[in-house]
């Protein structure tokens, strides 16, 4: 049994959890009405990305269920 | 109608709207037929994802922990420990 505070835990969970959807849902929904040359734009990083990086996780991680199946 | 009758029915209704709006059939400007709708299943996975997070770790941090009842429940133990051991039967 580690010594891993449980509040940690909880604490870590929900702030990746915010960070998550937020980040996600801005860059899905609102860049794409962002002009080329606004600063805002440099903080993410290209629509295509938006769309690799959730589905590679997808095909990963069913991959491994079905890979323990 | 069960629960997971009526899940099925609101999927499928979302699933063919979204499908009727690639589709052309609906009135979306270019940006939001092109952009923003074909990401809609991909966005609501994420989210789903995320507010099992957000639920979990919310639930973790406020969750009481409970000395009298934990001190309590040791005490009970210890007593029944006791009461076996009279009765020849040996725990711990």
């Amino acid at each position: 049994m580690s010594q891993v505070n449980d509040k940690a835990v909880g604490a870590a969970l929900l702030a990746i959890g915010s960070f998550v959807f937020a980040y996600y849902s801005i860059w899905t929904l609102v860049i794409p009405f962002v002009d080329e040359d606004h600063q805002a734009r440099q903080l993410f990083p290209p629509q295509w990305f938006a769309v690799a990086i959730p589905v590679f996780l997808l095909a990963v991680g069913i991959t491994g269920i079905f890979g323990f199946l | 109608m069960t629960k997971a009758q009526q899940l099925a029915t609101a999927f499928t209704a979302a699933a063919v709207g979204w499908l009727l709006g690639l589709a052309g059939v609906l009135p979306l400007s270019e940006t939001v037929r092109t952009q923003i709708w074909p990401v809609l299943p991909l966005l609501l996975v994420v989210s789903l994802g995320s507010y099992a997070f957000i639920n979990i770790g919310y639930n973790l941090l406020v969750f009481r922990e409970c000395p009298e009842a934990y001190h309590e429940l040791m005490q009970e133990i210890q007593e029944a420990k006791d009461d076996l051991r009279t009765k020849n039967v040996d725990i711990a």
